[in-house]
């Protein structure tokens, strides 16, 4: 049975111009102890998909089951016990600014009625499995980001649920912060088992922390799977156009006019796995053909910790072998993928 | 003719030194300076009474709070509004049956907090609400999906949130009913505002007057500076630390204005129960 279990939701919210459907049609399933990424553009849904998980959003249509009950069948006081089982952080870290750090993460254990010192022993355990021991009398002000963001997710962990939702929660973090807070999350889901929600802009995140990952665009699921499958053959060109926004860490460079005009004859992106990666596959293809290819992009990226090399070809622009040379490089092993995408 | 005689001979009576202004009018100024203190204190004191309250009900029940509910918002809404477009010196005059009712008496200070605290609730209703308000909508968020109740959203995360807005605003609240009690000084309000009333218009003794107007000016710059310190201070977003020496001042004053306002209170108390 699915952890959480989302069917045919939709979402509608009525404004001053109109209505404005967020949602349509939305079926996931998330597995116990996985790592989901909800991935999209600006206005894709995505906020409103992860507000419905629990309920902060009331869903117009469609049903979301939590180990297979079903939350809009609750009354508002069950509902938030429900919540309890919960962990959210989010992009603006939300903190009380005018509470301590240690007070901070007490406080869902206030809500739930817990004494003081029950609560501010188990708040300061947390903050140590996040690396904020000696940061409890802080104030949230005095932090970074990152810290912030540690002492968000200790607050989630407080209730010790089985789901943690993220919304945006690495949007306002640099890259380097950004890989501290993905590993601690990966650690959360192994040491503890809680299954992660993981809603982003970002294939960057998707790709280093997620196992399952669905794409939403204009409230609709494109595609969902593997990350490793999305990342090889993406079958639609939102997944596309992700992935080639994907620039990690590396910078993104202006092209010049010069390497417009070598660009012209077809683009292909091929990845290799690693039993591919041993062979000298561009060397081998360009001597068996005699004829020279343009490596517009090449890369090595980290696919939930697999290691996957990514390259960007240009064929001349009159090739005859082409086709051949395509099938070359599947022969290969190597996932091909036409990538016009890339042209500009 | 007639004023002018008058004026001559308040004139007359005006003491020669120092040491014989203060015998002559120092025990009046005192008392003034203690019946303004009264009045502003226990009208604020009162004025929170039922303007938080009020206040947070306006913040919860308003479209996009916790719990919207119009009817309820718009009814706070309209009396808030009719009581604040009213001037308090008519309200003042408006309130006499009722306060005569209430305190046995229409003037004096302890019969002044009773309009001063009716045109005090909805001003502070309405600057709790914009203080609430202004709290981070993401923080709201976070209780919620944590399980909060509207209840504890409100004791844990809206007044402790709103609490450095909510300072400052109460400091603007003493401020605008310490200049309110001063206007009741024209009806027989008491203190130093109806000291500068009688002896500035009625006598023309103006040096009364201005020292009145000057202790008026001091006691509202205590206030202000005070409040002022307590919200920057105890704003967390902020990272102060406070000299020793300003610290003792600070609990000094802090002292002096729990028990003046304690000693207000039991004093407004005592009177309207020995009646």
């Amino acid at each position: 049975m699915s952890k959480i279990s989302v069917s045919h939701l939709s979402k509608t919210f009525q404004s001053a111009d109109g209505t404005v459907e967020a949602l349509k049609d939305v079926s996931l399933e998330i597995a116990s102890g996985d790592i989901f990424g909800i991935i999209g553009m600006s206005g894709a849904g995505k906020s409103t998909l992860v507000r419905c998980i629990n309920y902060l959003e009331v869903p117009t249509e469609g049903k979301v089951l939590i180990d297979g009950k079903e939350l809009g069948g609750f009354s508002e006081k069950e509902l938030r016990k429900q919540r309890e089982n919960i962990g959210m952080i989010f992009q603006h870290f939300n903190l009380l600014m005018q509470k301590s750090v240690l007070e901070n993460v007490c406080f869902p254990l206030y809500i739930q009625g817990k004494k003081k010192a029950e609560a501010r022993k188990k708040a300061a355990e947390l903050l140590e499995i996040v690396g904020l021991a000696d940061k409890q009398k802080a104030y949230p002000a005095q932090l970074s980001g990152g810290q912030m963001q540690r002492v968000a997710i200790a607050r989630a962990l407080a209730s010790d649920p089985e789901i943690l939702l993220c919304d945006e929660a690495t949007s306002a973090l640099d890259p380097q912060t950004t890989s501290s807070i993905l590993e601690l999350l990966d650690k959360i889901n192994k040491e503890f088992g809680i299954t992660i929600v993981i809603i982003t802009h970002q294939m960057s995140v998707v790709r280093e922390v997620c196992r399952h990952v669905a794409i939403l665009k204009n409230g609709e699921v494109v595609e969902q799977g593997l990350v490793s499958d999305i990342f090889t053959h993406p079958k639609t060109d939102v997944a596309r156009e992700l992935i080639r926004k994907d620039t990690g860490d590396e910078a993104e460079v202006e092209k010049t006019a010069a390497m417009q005009e070598i660009q012209s004859g077809e683009i292909i992106r091929i990845v290799f796995s690693e039993n591919s990666a041993f062979e000298p596959v561009i060397a081998n293809l360009i001597l068996t053909f005699r004829e020279p290819v343009n490596i517009l992009r090449a890369n090595t990226r980290n696919v939930g910790g697999v290691a996957k090399g990514e390259m960007v070809l240009q064929f001349m622009e009159y090739s005859q072998n082409t086709e051949a040379m395509k099938h070359y490089l599947e022969e290969c092993g190597l996932a091909v993928e036409e990538a016009p995408e890339y042209a500009h | 003719m007639h004023i002018e005689s008058l004026y001559l001979l308040a004139a007359a009576a005006a003491p020669a030194t120092v040491g014989e202004w203060i015998s002559q009018y120092g025990k009046m100024l005192v008392e003034g300076i203690w019946g303004t203190v009264y009045m502003t204190l226990v009208s604020t004191f009162i004025g929170y009474l039922f303007g938080l309250p009020m206040g947070v009900l306006l913040t919860v029940t308003r479209k996009d709070g916790l719990k919207p509910n119009a009817p309820v918002y718009k009814i706070l809404d309209v009396i808030a509004n009719i009581v604040r477009s009213i001037p308090f010196l008519i309200l003042l005059i408006l309130l006499i049956p009722f306060t005569r009712a209430l305190v046995g008496k229409s003037y004096g200070t302890t019969a002044v907090i009773v309009p001063l605290s009716i045109a005090a609730i909805p001003f502070i209703a309405r600057m709790v609400e914009s203080s609430l308000t202004e709290v981070d909508a993401g923080v709201i968020e976070a209780a919620r999906s944590m399980g909060a109740s509207n209840m504890q959203i409100i004791t844990r995360v809206l007044l402790v949130e709103g609490k450095t807005s909510l300072i400052v605003n109460a400091t603007i609240a003493m401020g605008t009913i310490l200049g309110y009690s001063a206007m009741a000084g024209t009806v027989g309000g008491g203190g130093l505002g109806d000291i500068a009333v009688r002896y500035g218009y009625n006598r023309y003794i103006y040096d009364v007057m201005f020292v009145t107007v000057a202790l008026l000016i001091i006691l509202f710059q205590l206030f202000q500076t005070y409040g002022m310190f307590f919200a920057n201070h105890f704003d967390r977003r902020k990272s102060t630390s406070m000299k020793t020496g300003s610290l003792v001042v600070f609990i000094v004053f802090s002292v002096i204005m729990g028990s003046a306002a304690g000693i207000g209170i039991i004093q407004f108390v005592k009177t309207m129960l020995l009646r």
